[in-house]
């Protein structure tokens, strides 16, 4: 029943709110800067460039000023992982040759022997993996939803000038992350009616493959039909509002920061753009 | 007015396919249990396939591109190389569009002869793997042979459209596991080289691609109302 209950908080990462620099800069700016950094970090060849990305990072996420614990639950999840990645590193990874001291043995384990090149390489692997996580950790962290929202449609809405659906993609986005949260309460309560005919009940077996099928289509097809359904409501009351494809600050009205029950009709104004179409429909739902 | 309002469904349908790929990559419910080293097998891509299906390759796209993007920014996906995570998951939503659209139409021959074509090329590749892993070869035929066999039986019931659904499922979710495989070969990830992503590919790739058919079958054919029964599209 715990894992029902979490489903209603499906989100990127937790937004903590603040004042810092990196608080108040502009979305946009935030995610050009975070595609820019995360392909410096993945193209980066050299050892100081990772290092001193990893250190650009770390000084983002002091000027931040974030709480404590904020690193350390962006970090939690990937802490297996790196686990798994260091062993796999220090006994199978890639060994520079031309690496100083490449050759130089450091520890032997069965057939494997590990030597100073593979530790050093396995280092680096985990600052790269450890910068990338921390990166859109901070991006989340410091942005809300809504703001993330809108730094996408205004960075899409350049590409109206050339023919291609700029407005349409952010409406696309904004729709996505209204409905989050509201077919997140739907699954939770399609999981809970499926745990009550104890459908999808009892222990995980992963060898029983067709019977995890089962219950994982009987949670996600009625998700589905409830989605595609909407679509129905949702088209048509874009449409009785006269919605023409109009830019009208789809983040402000469209993406809560948390529920859709934050928003109410009262809200919605007299015009008729897509934003307050979605926010009347989905309050109706 | 026709026009506009068949441009307002492409967006509305793509968004809310947006918002069950966002909460299927970023909970527990879109990953299924599978006896293999990364423990699970994830149907998250499984709304691009219907978005491809239901409103074309556009719609198809920009819900992979999204799958791409969650996958990037979700703690429970490792690797965050964007050549690998997002790039090749581009082509799931437009290749699952490309068959149904090809197949869309074809009668039971014609879906008959694309299963028989197929079933040979993979028996072709079967004998090729069988040269270096004679049991992989084997396990490759007897799989490839009785999904041949159980096509042909389907389409004895007069169930063309699903099966065209079907095919169109599978080929979008092997075109994710291919692609994704080959691209974090290609980009030498950690961990995975060509035997890896071959063992890989296999273990994972066939529970969610038969997944994917049973699914997209289920939520299509329910949208649609196509069936045995009921009206063809």
């Amino acid at each position: 029943m715990a894992r029902a209950a979490s489903l209603r908080n499906a989100s990127l990462g937790r937004f903590w709110p603040g004042d810092s620099v990196v608080h108040t800069l502009d979305p946009r700016v935030k995610l050009c800067s975070l595609g820019l950094w995360t392909v410096a970090i993945v193209l980066a060849s050299r050892w100081w460039v990772t290092a001193a990305l990893f250190l650009l990072i770390a000084a983002a996420y002091r000027a931040a000023r974030l709480p404590r614990g904020a690193a350390g639950a962006v970090l939690r999840p990937v802490l297996p992982v790196l686990a798994v990645l260091a062993v796999s590193q220090l006994l199978f990874g890639y060994q520079d040759p031309a690496m100083p001291g490449a050759d130089i043995g450091v520890l032997e384990v069965g057939a494997a022997d590990v030597s100073l090149g593979r530790v050093i390489g396995a280092a680096i692997a985990i600052v790269r993996l450890l910068s990338l996580v921390m990166l859109v950790g901070l991006l989340t962290a410091t942005t809300s939803a809504s703001a993330l929202a809108s730094g996408m449609e205004r960075l899409l809405l350049p590409l109206n000038r050339i023919g291609l659906p700029g407005h349409e993609l952010a409406l696309t986005g904004a729709i996505a992350l209204r409905f989050l949260p509201i077919l997140g309460e739907e699954l939770e309560a399609v999981q809970r009616a499926q745990l009550a005919r104890d459908i999808t009940g009892g222990p995980e077996r992963p060898w029983q493959l067709a019977r995890n099928a089962r219950r994982t289509a009987a949670l996600v097809v009625p998700l589905f039909a409830d989605a595609l359904q909407r679509v129905d409501e949702i088209s048509t009351a874009l449409l009785a509002r006269c919605y023409q494809g109009t830019r009208a600050h789809l983040h402000e009205r469209v993406a809560p920061e948390r529920k859709g029950s934050d928003l109410t009709g009262d809200q919605c104004g007299p015009s008729g753009d897509c934003g307050c179409a979605l926010v009347c429909c989905s309050n109706s739902l | 007015m026709e026009q506009q309002e068949r441009s307002i469904r492409r967006i509305v349908t793509a968004g809310m396919l947006l918002a069950v790929t966002l909460l299927l990559a970023l909970t527990p419910v879109g990953f299924i249990p599978v006896p293999t080293p990364a423990g699970s097998a994830t149907i998250a891509h499984i709304p691009a396939i219907i978005g491809g299906i239901l409103e074309g390759p556009l719609v198809g796209l920009i819900v992979s591109l999204g799958f791409g993007f969650a996958s990037f920014l979700s703690p429970l996906v490792p690797v965050k190389d964007p050549f690998v995570i997002i790039l090749p998951r581009l082509l799931i939503g437009v290749a699952a569009a490309w068959v149904y659209y090809g197949l869309r139409r074809a009668r039971r021959p014609a879906l008959t002869a694309v299963l028989l074509v197929l079933a040979v090329a993979v028996l072709a590749a079967a004998y090729v793997v069988s040269q270096s892993v004679l049991w992989l070869g084997i396990a490759i035929a007897v799989l490839a042979l009785s999904a041949a066999g159980f096509g042909v039986w389907w389409l004895g019931r007069g169930d063309t459209a699903a099966v065209g659904l079907a095919a169109a499922a599978i080929t979008g979710s092997l075109a994710n596991t291919v692609l994704v495989l080959g691209a974090a070969v290609v980009r030498q990830v950690a961990g995975i080289t060509p035997e890896v992503a071959l063992s890989i590919g296999f273990m994972q790739g066939i529970p969610e691609a038969v997944v994917s058919a049973i699914i997209v079958v289920a939520v299509v054919s329910a949208i649609r109302q196509v069936g045995r029964n009921r009206s063809k599209l």
